[in-house]
Order: C-alpha cells, then structure tokens, then sequence
C-alpha cells in the first residue's frame, strides 16, 4: 500500500516526456527492493525462531555449577509487540501525580491590581514520591497561559539523625503563612495587599537552596519547630543577586498548642534578610500579574557596587476551631499576619508596614464565608499607604473542585477608590492530595 | 477484665522498655492494646467520633509521632488527607513508610468493595484500593491482631512469646463473644438496611446483613432532594426500615427519611471511641450488635 502510494507520487512529479522511460526504471528498482525486503523478512523469522528455540538449549548441555543462574542473567530480548512484566512494575515507581487548574476572573476596575478580566492563572502539576529510604521528592511545575516553570522542587530528607529535617531545591521560603501556601490553596482569590507589597506578591519569597529545621524541647504541651533557611538571592522583585555572596537568609519559629480537641493556637515570627538591585517605578506599583514575578513598570538599576540590604520582619497567629463530631460541617479560622520591610535605598532606609486580618467560617459542608481586611504601605515608587476589605464566599460540590467569589473594596491613596468582583474556578484531578492546615 | 487493666495501663506514662505506639485510628489502637499489653504504650492521633477521612493534620500529631517506635496506619488511602504530611514531618526515620516501624493494618484483612474495573472520581470519592472500613469484621480484628501481635515480636524479640499468647488469648475470647453477637443478630439474617456513607460493607456482610442503598448519592457527596425522594421510594418498595449513620453525620436527613418510611435511623458506631463507654474492640461490638438488633427489633414491632 505505502509502496504504491510512493509510486504513485513520484510518477505525479515526473514530467510527461520522461513519463515512459523513467517508469520502467523505477519499476526495476523497486522489484529490486522488494526481493530485498522478502530477503529480510525471511531472515528474520529465522532470527525469531531461534530466539524462541534457545531457552531450551541450555538444559540440553552437561550441567555446570552456574548454569542455573545463568538463564535469570539474560537481559529479556522482547519479541513481540505484548508487554512484559518489567512495564507494569515500571509503572508501579510512578510518584503520585495531580493536576490543578485555576481560573480567575476580575470584573470592575482597579487602578493598581492588572489581572486581566479572565484567565487560567495556574495549571499546577504535581509529583511527588519517595526517593529511596531515606528521602522523599515533591515537584510542582506550574504552567501559565504563556509559561512553565519550577514552582517548587525539591527533595526532603526525612530520616536524618538528631531529629533535622533538611529539604534542598527549589522552595517557597517558610516566612510567615500565606508565602508558603501555592495560589490554589490561600482561602482568597487573590494574595493580601502585605503580600503584594512587602513580600513579592505570588511569587513571595521562592528561591533555590536549603532548609533545616527542628523540633525544639518544649513544655506545657506547647509545639516549638525553628527553620533556617539560605538561598541563592533570588526573589521576585524584593531580592536580587549580583554575586554569590549576595544570599538570602529565612528564619522561622513556630509555636503551636492545642486548647482543646478543638481548638488550638499557632504563632510564628519570621525573619528575612537579602540583597537588592535599586529600582525605579514608572507610575504606580502593578500587583498581581500572573505571567511575571516582577511587574512591568518596575526597573531594576544594575548597581555599580554592592546591592543594598533588605530586611524583613513577620509575626503571625491563627486561631482554629473545628468541632470533631461535626468537623465535616463547620469550622471556623482567623488569621492574621503583620510585616516590616526594612529596604536599603540610595537616599536611604525605606519603611513598609501592612498587615492583614482573616476570618473563615464553614457554615455548611460545602460552604465557607469569609471576610479580610488588608492594609499595607507602598514599597516603590511615592509613599503611600493603601486599604482593601473584602468578603469571601465558597462552594464546594466536593472535596476536588471549587467555586468562589470575592467583592473587594480597596482604598488606593492618590489613585482613588474600587469595587470589584474577582472569582476563581478549582479542580484538583488525579492522586489525592493533602489536606491544607 | 484484663482488657480493661490493659487500657488503663496505657494511658499512664510509658515504662521503661515498652515500645511506643502510635496508631491513626482508636480501632488499630485497641487491637495493639489487646496483643501489646503492658509492654508497650499506645495512643490514637484521630478519635473514634470524628471522620477518619478529614483529620486535620496538627503539629500536636507531628510531636507525638516524633517519639514513636511505631506507627499503625489503617492504610488503603483512609489517611492520604493528612497522614503522609504528617510522617514527612515527624523527623523520625523508623515510622517512615518501608521503615520496619511502619504498618499498615489493611495488609492483613480481607478488603472488601476492590474496584474490579477502573475507577474515576465522576464515582465519588471512592476509594481505589477497596473499603477501608475491614475492621468491623470481627475475622478482620482477628488477623489484623495477629500481624501486629508479630510485628511487636520482631521489634522486640524478648517479648515475643507474651504477644503471642495475648494474640491468642485475644482470638479466644472474640471467638467466644462472636457467638453471642451472631446470635443476637441472627433472627436479622438476610435484612436490607439504608446507610448514610459506605462504612459498613464488612460489618453487613459477617452479619449476613444487606446493605441495599445509600443516603449519600456518592461517596462523600452530601444528600441531594432527588436522591433522597428515590431512596425513600426504593425503601418503602423493598420494605427497608432501619438507616445506619456513621457518628461524624448531620442525622436530619436519615431521620427524615427514617420518618416517611415508618422505620428508624440509628446512630451505628464504626470506631472504637465512638462514645465514650466504648473503650475496646468488644464493646464497639456489643454496642452495635444490641443497637442495630434494637432497630430491626423495633420496627418489626412497629409494621406488625
């Protein structure tokens, strides 16, 4: 069939003059190659017959003290087109593997938030396994609608001695709370104003390099756990690079306690301390476009000598409540977290300070109603301190997908006022994932 | 007796020499306890009352697992929500999964509701490697004690022969409880009753019991009017008058549903510590033996 149709479209090229002598040429070539294929075909049958005939010939020679062994040491030559065993068990070291989209959408005008009315923010897939015995891996690539990238990868050696977890790669730094959670999980469409601001925005504080961390004695039933943390020097817009001295250093200590069965209590303060390249601002600061972690009318200045030093300050409490007879049905967590970015400029120290208050309660299996109140100070461009409240509404139809609306108001000093509706549609597909704590 | 001075004995503080278990569920907890005895201590991070599927997974946990020797999963994706992040923290290197102090209860039972074809979530929130509920199946208690009575002899060799005959001793005694809980059950051979989530395969089937429909549409997936309206239709047909509910559920709609068809909804336990006089395996049956033959007891009253 291929060779005809080949024929066939040869000869539709050939000019017609030609038509008659090169046809029986190549008809004499091609009856050539065929004989050649048939040659083939019948060796390598040959071939298959004898491959088939071997595992026999063994037995047949005089025993010899490996010959028992030696039939197990063959590499299997596959013969045919069905599956062999060593694919299934192949498939069984999969690493679980999921799947999140998200779709956001924004109605309503907003002089400093530049998501646009709809877009799939995030296609998040996730891998995670266990490396061998003594360490696990989790990866996260994230697509935008114009971009892949390591979201986080990194690997998590579990069984250390002294009671050290360290993880190296590709990570969101542990400061505070919401810099740690990926955008399908923040219970908010969007990221708080603090965050935005002072903090880097979605992208946050994510770099490549290590983390340590460790249980530290305690009493009064009273969980401590401190993390250090060192990076590369990378971070959105908030930390730069310019040598391999220029590294970013995290802190963290939590304290967690148990109320009731119920109840419980989790405070953490966090520290943060890199470099940065000097900037410039063309208008107002943009937040939250989802296709670049530094926004368009940022300008980095390449210094002529050492970057200049940031510094970051964090506390943050939660306060969770959870009946566990009816846990499924009503829960309820207030958060907040409050931040100090203490920025080195040429004309010197620049202040920023926000905060942001939270409160979540389920009041139905599938529902969640939620409030925010966020406040933060401008870290470029003129000094200015702006405000956002919103209230939060999401529908669950089950444990894999998401619907959920937010009217936000927000108070933007010298750029006026806002309201807007933004919205979000989650899916979760494939192995399940943790629950978010 | 002995059983209660077993857990009275775990709960005080850890003595020299006892290995430290830690277990997900109170189920896995008292049937460590029942073979374990007094050399080794034991605690359940989840309790009886709450939905083992939605723990929340608290640092408290992450402590207590820290110092474990070993931990006792149920296994089968019951725990996947909070479990592994758990064990990933715990910065102990002998409960990590393929550590020997890692086991999983499920290896031993007999797994009921394995999905023969492929599975896909448009079935709910089912679980892909079978029911994980096996521990209602006083057969399944039996042989999940004897793995554990062994896996405490290998991690501690000089107490091997005590396991072994607390693991008997154990098999003994639930054989004999046995016959009084099928004997109380079994004028109620061959029943079909309505439950709220799918807990109860393992349990039903012992007592030769027919699970004929569900009050959630599908796994995990609340009640739904229509749903519901079919349900009552399909019970008044078949003459199902009794609902089981697991005790993690809202029971208005059973009770609702209990009500138009003239039968009863019950508040079943699944887990030890459901409430708080059921402190081990054999009062978790003795409590749902005397309660569900109540139900059907009452309600034949009821239709006569």
């Amino acid at each position: 069939m291929l060779r005809q149709s080949v024929v066939v479209c040869l000869l539709s090229v050939v000019p017609a003059g030609l038509f008659a002598q090169a046809s029986d040429d190549i008809a004499a070539r091609f009856k050539a190659m065929e004989d050649r294929i048939k040659a083939l075909e019948s060796e390598l049958s040959a071939v298959k017959a004898a491959l088939a005939a071997q595992p026999a010939a063994p037995e047949a020679r005089v025993p010899q003290p490996q010959a028992q062994a030696q039939p197990q040491m063959q590499i299997p030559i596959q013969t045919s087109g069905a599956p062999q065993l060593s694919d299934a068990t192949a498939r069984l070291m999969n690493p679980a593997i999921s799947a999140i989209g998200n779709l956001v959408g924004a109605a309503g005008h907003n002089p400093v938030d530049q998501r646009q009315s709809l877009d799939v923010v995030e296609s998040e897939l996730a891998f995670s396994a266990a490396v061998d015995p003594y360490a696990r891996a989790d990866l996260y690539l994230t697509f935008g609608e114009s971009g892949v990238e390591v979201e986080e990868g990194y690997m998590t050696f579990t069984s250390l001695p002294g009671g050290f977890l360290v993880k190296a790669g590709r990570m969101r730094a542990d400061f505070g709370k919401s810099n740690t959670q990926h955008r399908h999980v923040v219970p908010w469409v969007d990221r708080p104003l603090v965050n935005e601001y002072l903090l880097g925005g979605e992208d946050g504080i994510r770099d490549t390099g290590f983390s340590i961390s460790r249980m530290l004695p305690s009493a009064a039933g009273v969980f401590l756990d401190a993390t250090g943390e060192l990076y590369r020097g990378d971070s959105s817009v908030i930390f730069q690079e310019r040598t391999r001295n220029d590294l970013t250093a995290v802190g963290h200590l939590r304290a967690y306690r148990d109320i009731s069965e119920s109840t419980n209590i989790d405070a953490g303060f966090s520290f943060a301390r890199g470099h940065h390249a000097p900037a410039t601002v063309d208008g107002p600061y943009a937040i939250s476009s989802p296709e670049a972690s530094i926004p368009a009318n940022v300008v980095l200045l390449p210094a002529a000598g050492n970057f200049l030093v940031s510094r970051i300050y964090g506390t943050d409490a939660t306060i969770r409540w959870k009946p566990l007879r009816r846990s499924i049905y009503h829960s309820f967590v207030a958060r907040t977290e409050v931040m100090w970015h203490h920025r080195q400029e040429p004309t010197g120290l620049r202040k920023g300070f926000g905060y942001y208050g939270s409160g979540e309660y389920q009041f139905a299996r599938r529902w969640f109603a939620g409030v925010r109140i966020d406040q933060s100070d401008r870290l470029f461009g003129p000094s200015a301190e702006d405000k956002q409240q919103s209230v939060i509404l999401t529908y669950w139809p089950s444990e894999f997908s998401q619907i959920r609306a937010q009217f936000r108001h927000g108070n933007y000093q010298g750029l006026g006022t806002s309201n807007e509706l933004l919205f979000q549609i989650q899916y979760s597909i494939g192995s399940h994932g943790a629950h978010p704590f | 007796m002995t059983v209660a001075a077993a857990g009275a004995a775990a709960l005080k503080l850890p003595a020299k020499g006892q290995l430290k278990v830690i277990t997900t569920t109170e189920d896995m907890a008292a049937l460590a306890r029942e073979v374990g005895g007094d050399r080794i201590s034991v605690e359940a991070l989840a309790r009886g009352y709450q939905d083992p599927h939605f723990v929340e997974p608290k640092p408290s946990f992450i402590a207590k697992l820290h110092n474990a020797d070993l931990l006792i999963s149920v296994g089968l994706q019951l725990e996947i929500g909070w479990l592994p992040p758990l064990i990933t923290q715990s910065r102990n290197p002998r409960i990590q999964p393929g550590a020997p102090g890692y086991l999983e209860g499920s290896q031993f039972a007999d797994i009921l509701e394995k999905p023969a074809g492929g599975v896909s979530r448009s079935m709910g929130d089912v679980h892909p490697m079978g029911n994980p509920h096996f521990w209602l199946d006083p057969n399944n208690g039996r042989a999940v004690a004897q793995g554990i009575a062994n896996k405490l002899s290998e991690m501690q060799g000089a107490d091997a022969a005590y396991f072994a005959q607390r693991s008997k001793d154990f098999a003994a005694r639930l054989a004999e409880a046995e016959k009084g809980w099928l004997q109380k059950m079994a004028p109620y051979r061959g029943r079909k009753v309505v439950t709220f989530h799918q807990s109860w395969p393992n349990f039903a089937k012992y007592f030769g019991i027919e699970v004929a429909g569900y009050v959630e549409p599908k796994p995990g997936i609340p009640p739904t009017p229509s749903h519901t309206l079919a349900l009552i239709g399909q019970m008044k047909s078949q003459g199902i008058k009794v609902i089981w509910v697991e005790p993690y559920f809202d029971t208005k709609v059973p009770n609702s549903i209990a009500n138009s068809v003239g039968g009863e909804a019950i508040v079943l336990l699944p887990s030890v510590g459901g409430v708080p006089a059921v402190t081990d395996y054999f009062k978790l049956f003795d409590y749902d033996v005397n309660l569900a033959a109540g139900a059907f007891q009452r309600t034949d009253k009821h239709a006569s």
